[in-house]
């Protein structure tokens, strides 16, 4: 009687193989029906995510059980194992203990730290409940790494810090200017990044999102898209007194806001602070308005910046995360061997 | 008969101190913050719960609860030497560092009313008359002789 693992992650493959076995939510209660009926497999669980497909099993043979879930994993098409082989994984016994512990508590996802695959662990383990693969031992397993997850995540700071661009953007604003709710917006340029940054913010409630551009066919494209107001581009400097945040992604080749236009500007909103973020290149905001009283400006590389210093930080944390699932897992081990020895 | 004056006196510029306290703790938090937010240099495990509109917020209110407790209580006190003294005023330097204090604060409300300044540069005022008054508290028992002297 072994424990196992048989998967496939983001380390390993990339996506167009990892899509090829992804179980998707519908298929699962079938998928987990079939995998009690894979001989040697005795209780089963699996985790089907966008950055992984992994089965995580008791077993009463070891050398049939990986074969078999190898198969099971590759849908049993005809060479797919072979032609997966390097990409699929198998650990055993505490190896695959220590792996669920990682995985679980976000020291194996792409981006470390993360907490969303937590969520995903404990509905995988619900699924197979739901089927009944799951055991005592896949039972027992599982609520311990639920609990290593949220001892590490407490006890080290893997989850510490915001690490994509547009988190660190609304975290700062959130800083600078307290709640998001009553806050107004202006886009300046109607690209990609700009599309996203204002669903980013609209997302986070802000009140009222200005738009303008060169074209003004496309800020009004924009603007209906995300209930706001197309504003021409000659006449955006007078709604720069009423917003909060401007976020700037223009093709102009040169700064469209130097600290000589911001200056009065900030008189005349009598020095309310704002938040400039200039996600242009070549930039839109000479660096220079930073130094007004009240004025915050960050462009692209600032905050690309802060997201390498926090994952910097993560991985920094790695080690210490390592040491308290080792001994989460030698301690869940022991419990194991217990249980194999009196049957 | 303690002179109720007095005792009102006491009570105010106690309260008025501590209104002057909390708006000096804002003020140095919000400088921190303000200083890494401008070097875009951030602290690793991440900034205090506060923003630097709560900070700022919190400051003006108790900024502004301390300067009225304290005109207050400075009334209070001119009455209470008054009665004791017959005279509203007798130089005690006590009394001038907190007529200075006064003005100071009541300069730090203006020009935060008046818009004229925000952020950083009220902030840093305000530490300063902050050290002003606890010199007034402390400093001058220490180094003057008055009415206000532990004897």
């Amino acid at each position: 009687m072994n424990l196992i693992t048989v998967g496939i992650s983001h380390k390993t493959a990339p996506i167009e193989e990892r899509e090829a076995l992804f179980f998707s939510g519908k298929e699962l209660p079938s998928a987990l029906q079939r995998l009690t009926e894979v001989p040697a497999v005795q209780e089963g669980v699996i985790l089907s995510t966008c950055n992984r497909v992994e089965i995580y099993g008791l077993i009463s043979d070891t050398k049939e059980g990986e074969e078999k879930l190898k198969h099971f994993l590759c849908r049993n098409v005809p060479g797919r194992v072979g032609k997966m082989n390097g990409k699929l994984y198998t650990f055993l016994d505490d190896e695959s203990v220590i792996h669920l512990f990682k995985v679980a508590s976000g020291v194996d996802s792409m981006v470390v730290g993360e907490s969303e695959i937590l969520g995903q662990v404990k509905q995988a383990y619900q699924e197979a409940v739901k089927a009944q693969t799951t055991g005592k031992v896949m039972h027992t397993l599982f609520q311990k790494s639920f609990q290593t997850a949220k001892m590490v995540r407490q006890q080290t700071g893997i989850g510490k810090g915001f690490v994509s661009v547009s988190s660190v953007a609304v975290s700062l604003a959130k800083k600078i200017l307290g709640g998001l709710a009553d806050r107004k917006v202006m886009i300046l340029g109607a690209g990609e990044m700009s599309q996203l940054a204002a669903k980013t913010l609209r997302d986070e409630g802000v009140s009222s999102i200005v738009v303008s551009n060169r074209s003004y066919d496309r800020a009004q494209e924009l603007a209906v898209l995300f209930n706001g107001k197309a504003v021409h581009f000659e006449e955006y400097p007078r709604f720069m007194n009423q917003v909060d945040i401007i976020i700037s992604s223009t093709a102009a080749p040169h700064f469209i806001l130097s600290k000589k236009t911001v200056a009065p500007l900030m008189k005349e909103r009598k020095q309310r602070p704002l938040f400039l973020l200039d996600i242009a290149v070549p930039r839109d905001i000479d660096p220079a308005v930073n130094e007004l009283d009240n004025v915050y400006l960050y462009d692209i590389d600032d905050l690309e910046g802060i997201v390498k210093e926090n994952v910097t930080y993560r991985e920094g944390q790695l080690v210490l995360c390592y040491s308290l699932i080792e001994q989460k897992s030698e301690r869940f081990m022991s419990w194991f061997h217990q249980i194999r020895s009196s049957r | 008969m303690a002179n109720i004056f007095l005792i009102i006196h006491i009570l105010l510029s106690c309260l008025s101190y501590l209104g002057f306290s909390l708006a000096f703790f804002s003020a140095v938090v919000f400088l921190w913050m303000e200083r890494r937010l401008k070097a875009k240099h951030l602290p690793k495990l991440g900034f205090l719960p506060w923003s630097l509109e709560s900070l700022d917020n919190f400051n003006t209110k108790t900024l502004m609860g301390g300067f009225v407790f304290f005109t207050v209580g400075l009334i209070a006190g001119i009455i209470a030497t008054k009665q004791r003294f017959g005279r509203f005023f007798i130089g005690d330097p006590k009394e001038l560092w907190s007529f200075a204090s006064w003005l100071f604060y009541a300069g730090i409300v203006w020009v935060r009313f008046s818009y004229t300044l925000r952020g950083r540069k009220v902030m840093l005022l305000a530490s300063l008359a902050f050290g002003m008054v606890l010199f007034t508290f402390i400093g001058v028992n220490v180094f003057f002789q008055g009415i206000h002297s532990i004897r």
